[in-house]
């Protein structure tokens, strides 16, 4: 599904990258990647969505982000840990802007079991970080994504939308749509026991072993 | 553990917290308000000081200085500028404070009333000093020349500037109920602007949620210098003075291009994850500027009674939306490095003015276009904000 190949990210001027994985082949499936503060969980993912440049190639389905940008962004989903949009915008503006650009589903069920259709008609500068957080969910499962990545999608999330995520995931997952995701907090039993982990440490990416 | 830390240095002593408060005042928001506003202060000083000749400055505002003193609509004109500076200020100090990661800012509200407003009022004297260094020469010429009225003028409209405000930031610190009012004008300004032109607005409503001063000034500043080529000088109409006038209408333009590619690239940065090609988003920053543009276009096509061919303004118009598109690669290219981006916007200066001189205008608007179009398509994908 996932392949990463001469990865390697840097920041500014240093010449030493902050990641660097060789080849790594992810097949479909929910990953849970673990690492310390400042391991580049963040700066994988967002290399993943095609947010921040970096060296080497990224292929999902064989699509690969360098040759087919946009038909690769069409597959790849991303929620940020602390997301930030137009403070101007309303919730229902950005659903409408993503719905255009990434077509295919909408997540009817997952915009009613989270309660956002209840504020996206206000502005986002009147949000709180639950809120927004929630959006960013939503957001993050438009269109028709082969791979969703979700960077501490827990954070800020009250317990009832943590369930609703969580079956979300599952439900998705069963459809065939892969999740990779960074979390401090634990998932409940029912997503651990189907969840691969993965290990970001001494700047490159390996399986967990327990 | 805490007296070794103050007899150390690394923490303040109670009594020196008025000048540790202030300190820090220094660096949130006079340091950072003149940062921000680098560009838009370099651009003025150009305008007033390096655009004339050395030997000629200390006269050329001398004459400034007279004609304001003596044309009650200059005068006018002058103060209602002020007011435009002060304004700017003060939504610099109210977004600074409610911006999400100002909040320690409130624990200024724990001190007692008048160390609040001392603080205050040396924060404003120091981020309005441009505006009273020039009002020192004016005030002193007035006294010069027994115009002792205006001088007194000048006086206390700057003192109301300053107290004014401190005032909004006490208020804004210590969350009064006045604060409140302002929003609600703001709102329904706000609403009353609210353009929904879909992702091709985004920037436009931007620039006019969040840089609604910056705008108006260059709007203001764009009229006033085609005014006087158009308007004041319509009879004789001189096409290389009109020609410098014009260029200076593009630079103050380039500040609002920098505005929108900050924006772009932090609360749109969201918008790289989606299926969107980098000349879909070419053509947003295109649509954007021809946008802004209009109001400059109209004034032109109203007040020109034949100066200038149509088409060559419409020519003009569509030059300057290619070379803030230019300008707009160059961001990306200088990865938002101010002090770069005002250097090639003054290199892009100087080339235009004299390619307008010649005749290959058409083939300059095409090679505008095609550079920014190889520029914009290297950097794009590449560009990482640092």
């Amino acid at each position: 599904m996932l392949t990463i190949k001469n990865f390697q990210k840097k920041y500014g001027t240093s010449s030493e990258p902050v990641l660097f994985i060789d080849d790594y082949i992810l097949e479909k499936g929910i990953y849970w990647i673990k690492g310390s503060n400042g391991s580049g969980k963040t700066s994988l993912l967002k290399s993943i969505a095609g947010l921040i440049p970096f060296e080497g190639n990224i292929a999902v389905d064989g699509c690969d982000i360098n040759h087919n940008r946009r038909a690769y962004l069409q597959q790849v989903n991303y929620a940020e840990a602390e997301p930030q949009y137009p403070l101007f915008l309303s919730g229902k503006d950005l659903i409408d802007f993503y719905r255009s650009t990434k077509k295919g589903n909408f997540p009817d069920s997952l915009l009613g079991n989270l309660g956002v259709e209840k504020f996206m008609g206000q502005k986002t500068a009147t949000y709180s970080s639950g809120m927004l957080k929630k959006l960013s969910l939503v957001l993050a499962f438009i269109g028709n994504p082969t791979l969703v990545l979700l960077d501490e999608p827990l954070i800020a999330l009250d317990v009832a939308a943590v369930e609703v995520l969580q079956s979300a995931i599952r439900q998705y997952n069963q459809a065939g749509v892969s999740f990779i995701i960074t979390s401090h907090q634990l998932f409940n039993n029912e997503l651990i026991s189907c969840t691969t982990n993965l290990l970001l440490q001494e700047k490159s990416l390996q399986q967990e072993t327990i | 553990m805490y007296h070794q830390l103050v007899a150390t240095g690394k923490i303040a002593a109670a009594g020196n917290n008025m000048k540790t408060t202030a300190s820090i005042l220094l660096k949130v928001w006079v340091k950072q308000f003149y940062i921000i506003n680098t560009g838009f202060l370099l651009f003025v000083f150009f305008f007033f000081f390096g655009m004339v000749n050395g030997g000629q400055l200390i006269s050329y505002h001398i004459s400034l200085i007279q004609a304001m003193l003596t044309s009650p609509v200059f005068f006018y004109v002058v103060l209602f500028a002020w007011l435009c500076y002060n304004i700017k200020c003060m939504l610099f100090f109210t977004n600074s404070i409610k911006a999400q990661d100002s909040n320690y800012i409130y624990a200024l509200a724990t001190l007692q009333t008048t160390k609040q407003w001392k603080l205050y009022l040396f924060v404003v004297t120091l981020v309005y000093m441009p505006v009273l260094m020039y009002s020192f020469f004016i005030i002193t010429l007035a006294i010069q020349q027994s115009m002792f009225g205006k001088a007194a003028l000048v006086v206390t409209y700057q003192l109301l500037m300053i107290v004014t405000a401190a005032y909004v930031l006490s208020a804004t610190v210590n969350k009064k109920k006045a604060i409140s009012t302002i929003e609600k004008i703001t709102t329904a300004i706000n609403s009353a602007f609210k353009i929904n032109f879909g992702y091709n607005g985004f920037l436009i409503g931007y620039i006019l949620d969040a840089k609604k001063m910056a705008f108006v000034m260059v709007k203001v500043f764009s009229i006033l210098m085609l005014s006087i080529s158009f308007v004041i000088n319509g009879d004789h109409f001189d096409e290389d003075l009109f020609g410098i006038f014009y260029l200076l209408v593009f630079v103050a333009h380039a500040t609002l291009v920098f505005y929108v590619v900050e924006f772009s690239e932090t609360q749109l940065q969201f918008s790289r994850n989606l299926p969107v090609p980098w000349y879909k988003v070419a053509a947003m920053y295109c649509f954007t500027f021809s946008i802004f543009l209009l109001p400059e276009l109209a004034f032109m096509l109203v007040n020109n009674h034949g100066n200038l061919p149509v088409s060559a303004i419409l020519l003009l118009y569509l030059t300057t939306v290619a070379t803030l598109f230019l300008c707009t690669a160059y961001l990306y290219g200088c990865e938002l490095n101010m002090e770069s981006y005002l250097f090639l916007v003054f290199i892009t200066f100087i080339m235009i003015f004299f390619l307008q001189k010649t005749e290959l205008k058409l083939l300059t608007l095409s090679g505008i276009v095609l550079c920014a179009t190889v520029v914009f398509k290297s950097y794009y994908h590449s560009f990482e904000r640092e």
